[in-house]
């Protein structure tokens, strides 16, 4: 270790603290939507993922940390040291019956580490974002019964959970693969309620503590230079919760903080499958399909069930020549379109989510294979004319994908 | 390790990644998307079906001691009966000496108007002043509007006039010259040298009005006088001079009582007796002076806690309505009413407050002349949070008008029986925050 080393290690330390303290102050979405559950699934990965459809079930290890497939890890080249930082930025448009509203957010999306611990092992850390709250929603109108009056709220909530994810993988030849992944999930959901009724103002403040264990396991198989098959399955798994409210008035009357336990929040099982397929040097292909059993968990929300969910990813990256000299022949560019059906169904409907992508790897420094991740996403969630908020996004993802070969010794420095 | 350039790319993503969290929901004031998916956690009643229990009661006895008005006269009302309020005042001396030259002129009694004044001035009213034959001291440090002392049949001075309590500063009351001449010869003689010497002489008067006559209650400052006026010989003309002997306003009372028979209030044997305002025709009573209060008991109050979860109550007005027709530009009204807490036997507990310190009032919200309706209000809230907690389940409210002591203001209420919009009504908003 080195003096640059432990900056990368301070910076590393800072950010997950900052990660960590997200849930406190920053969102890390917008979206109405994310007022469900445990709110939005966090799509957002590490490394190249993103601008691929976040397609890569069965995409080995290639010059960045894959957190799709536990398996990928064992393809990590001996020597290689990975370190993943990302952010993103997203924009979103709401439109629900001939209301518009435009919503930002920026933020932190994840920092990894991984390295191979044999010549067919590798071993990693990622620091995640699970899912996503950030809604706030003002001027709520709600009946006071025995009058005709009403009385107007703002809700909004924020936070979320964290995904520290340790995964292993380990290649049993030079075609097979396997990997395990173990996270941990936490974090802190806020709802914060403000009741204006006549002149009196209630607040009442929820902080919902979730956490638990969830383990994933999953393969690739390389059937042959060109195509290779990965499969991942998320076990089932409840996150325990327990809340503590407080609720303060200007009228003075208030309830000390009061800590319950909550309903236990069910995730269900997950299995995808995906393929990866390599044309040359130049050019591959991902397609990946998932499929979430949110049936089986038999949970429900305030207005929706929760229906079994399918996800689709299609991605490409186009490279003109890995080595060339010019910059822009070096860079890989990158597309791809995801949509899933959304795992909640309101009235039969469903909240559909449609994106594609674009993508930009940008090399950075000459002799590793250190990247710039610059991602586009534009999405849409929902449709108006089923009574949903539809939702319109552009997000930017910056992930810096940093390879470090270790342990080999240069013969100029 | 990291190439250098790298390196420095890394650190700035770090230090774009530490400041550049963050979230903006534009125009914060505006956002209404998504109110159809969410809902409030917190319910909201306004509960308007609460027993109200009104009667009317009156106090054995009301302190009087220091006030700073005298009340005399007397007036009839059809509700009340005949209410009538004399003052005994005790007088004091500032000097005792006079000049031996001095020579006696008259005496007067100076009462000050301090325009307070009740019902119809313009018939002609009767006072008459009596000597005070006992030691005026008090009964337990404190004067009573029932207390009496013993007093010479005979009067000193009778004024027959027609008061202009507005117009007029004072009224002067020409007193017996037998009488003035004889306390200005004890002053001349040095039969009086200081106080004691002149309460021994001189208990006090009492200032009564003819009762016979329905006339007004007339308000007269305490700091009125009766007053000696002497002349001293001079070669030119003589010197006129004066000696006053001001009201110790320690020892100067009024004695406030009704006629009661054939009222409402006749069978109002003590505090403790109640008169429910459907005993007496949907009406209830409030007159200062003499002690008539409405008395309010919210007796269900613990029903609210039968809605499940905790709530609180967040607004609570007793509206109420002053009968139609009972008050004239004579027997006039105020715009505001104090407002006590009582316990079950009417002992004064302490003012309403809101917080413990600035008490509540009983507010005039709206006055129409044509239909002479007048309604009050009574923010109640911090009644319900008291007689919420067990301990004080037999807590009551006195509604009272001003100058409790020291007028002969009266109210008639309309109680919750009468008709919608003059009844008397307690609206309760409660929220239910956690359930």
């Amino acid at each position: 270790m080195n003096k640059l080393h432990i900056y990368c290690a301070i910076c590393f330390l800072l950010i997950i603290q900052k990660g960590l303290s997200q849930n406190n102050s920053n969102n890390l979405s917008s979206s109405p939507y994310s007022l469900y559950g445990l709110g939005l699934s966090n799509e957002i990965s590490t490394g190249k993922t993103n601008s691929l459809g976040k397609s890569g079930l069965a995409m080995p290890f290639n010059s960045s940390i894959n957190n799709l497939n536990p398996a990928s890890y064992g393809s990590i080249p001996l020597n290689s040291f990975l370190l993943d930082i990302g952010v993103k930025a997203e924009k979103e448009s709401l439109s629900e019956d001939g209301k518009q509203e435009t919503r930002f957010n920026a933020n932190f999306s994840n920092v990894a580490i991984a390295f191979p611990i044999s010549n067919n092992s590798g071993f990693g850390f990622t620091l995640i974002p699970f899912t996503n709250v950030g809604y706030v929603i003002q001027g709520i109108e709600t009946g006071i019964e025995g009058s005709t009056e009403t009385f107007l709220s703002n809700i909004s909530g924020s936070g979320g959970l964290n995904d520290i994810k340790l995964n292993y993988g380990y290649s049993i030849n030079e075609k097979l693969r396997f990997g395990l992944g173990a996270s941990f999930l936490f974090g802190k959901i806020k709802e914060e309620e403000t009741n204006f009724i006549d002149t009196e103002i209630i607040n009442i403040n929820e902080d919902n503590f979730y956490n638990g264990f969830r383990l994933t396991t999953g393969f690739q198989y390389d059937l042959n230079n060109t195509l290779s098959l990965g499969g991942i399955v998320n076990l089932p798994t409840k996150l325990n919760g327990d809340q503590t409210k407080t609720v303060t008035s200007i009228g003075g009357f208030n309830l000390e903080e009061t800590e319950i336990d909550i309903d236990t929040f069910k995730l269900p099982l997950e299995i995808g499958l995906g393929i990866h397929s390599k044309f040359n040097d130049q050019l591959f292909f991902n397609i990946d399909y998932k499929k979430s059993f949110w049936g089986a968990t038999n949970q429900s929300d305030l207005i929706g069930d929760y229906v079994d969910q399918d996800f689709i990813g299609l991605g490409a990256e186009y490279t003109p020549r890995k080595n060339d000299l010019k910059y822009w022949k070096k860079i890989n560019y990158r597309a791809g379109i995801n949509f899933d059906s959304g795992n909640l169904s309101i009235d039969t409907n469903r909240i559909n989510n449609f994106a594609f992508n674009l993508g930009l790897g940008l090399p950075i420094g000459a002799r590793q294979n250190s990247r710039l991740n610059l991602g586009y996403s534009y999405g849409q969630k929902g449709l108006v004319s089923n009574g949903l908020i539809k939702e319109n996004y552009h997000t930017l993802t910056l992930n810096f994908s940093l390879e470090d070969l270790w342990f080999v010794k240069r013969k100029y420095n | 390790m990291f190439a250098k350039k790298s390196m420095k790319y890394f650190i700035l993503f770090c230090l774009l990644v530490s400041f550049g969290s963050c979230s903006n929901e534009e125009g914060e004031s505006n956002l209404h998307i998504g109110e159809d998916f969410v809902s409030s956690n917190t319910k909201v009643y306004v509960i308007d079906t609460l027993t109200v229990e009104i009667s009317s009661f009156q106090f054995d006895s009301l302190i009087v001691s220091n006030n700073n008005r005298l009340l005399i006269g007397s007036y009839n009302d059809p509700v009340f009966g005949k209410t009538q309020s004399k003052s005994y005042v005790q007088l004091q001396g500032l000097t005792y000496d006079i000049e031996d030259e001095a020579t006696y002129d008259s005496i007067a009694l100076i009462l000050k108007y301090d325009s307070y004044f009740y019902n119809d001035t313009i018939p002609l009213q009767q006072f008459k002043v009596f000597e005070v034959l006992d030691n005026i001291i008090p009964d337990e440090d404190s004067y009573y509007n029932t207390t009496n002392f013993n007093y010479s049949s005979t009067p000193i001075a009778t004024k027959n006039f027609t008061p202009h309590p507005k117009e007029n500063d004072s009224l002067d009351i020409k007193v017996d010259n037998t009488f003035g001449a004889s306390l200005f010869n004890k002053l001349k003689n040095n039969e009086i040298n200081n106080s004691d010497e002149f309460l021994d002489e001189y208990n006090g008067l009492l200032i009564e009005a003819n009762s016979d006559i329905n006339t007004s209650v007339l308000g007269f400052s305490i700091s009125s006088s009766l007053r000696v006026y002497y002349t001293i010989d001079d070669e030119v003309e003589p010197i006129e001079k004066i000696i006053d002997f001001p009201f110790n306003s320690a020892n100067s009372f009024n004695h406030i009582f009704s006629n009661k028979i054939g009222t409402y209030f006749e069978n109002l044997v003590n505090q403790e007796t109640f008169l429910p305002s459907s005993e007496s025709d949907n009406n209830t009573f409030i007159q200062a002076g003499t002690g008539i209060v409405t008395r309010i008991d919210i007796p269900h109050i613990k029903s609210l806690s039968d809605i499940s979860g905790d709530g609180a109550v967040i607004d609570a007005k007793l509206n109420f309505t002053l009968k139609r027709v009972a008050n004239s530009d004579n027997l006039y009204t105020r715009d505001s009413l104090q407002v006590y807490i009582i316990d079950k036997k009417s002992n004064v507990i302490g003012n309403l407050t809101s917080d413990g310190v600035s008490p509540v009032m009983s507010i005039l919200k709206s006055a129409t002349s044509e239909f002479e309706e007048n309604t009050y209000e009574i923010d109640v809230k911090s009644f319900i949070e008291l007689k919420q907690n067990e301990t004080n389940q037999y807590y009551y409210l006195a509604i009272y008008p001003q100058d409790f002591t020291s007028s002969v203001d009266r109210y008639i209420l309309n109680d919750n029986q009468t008709a919608d919009d003059l009844r008397m009504k307690l609206k309760l908003t409660y929220v239910i925050y956690n359930e």
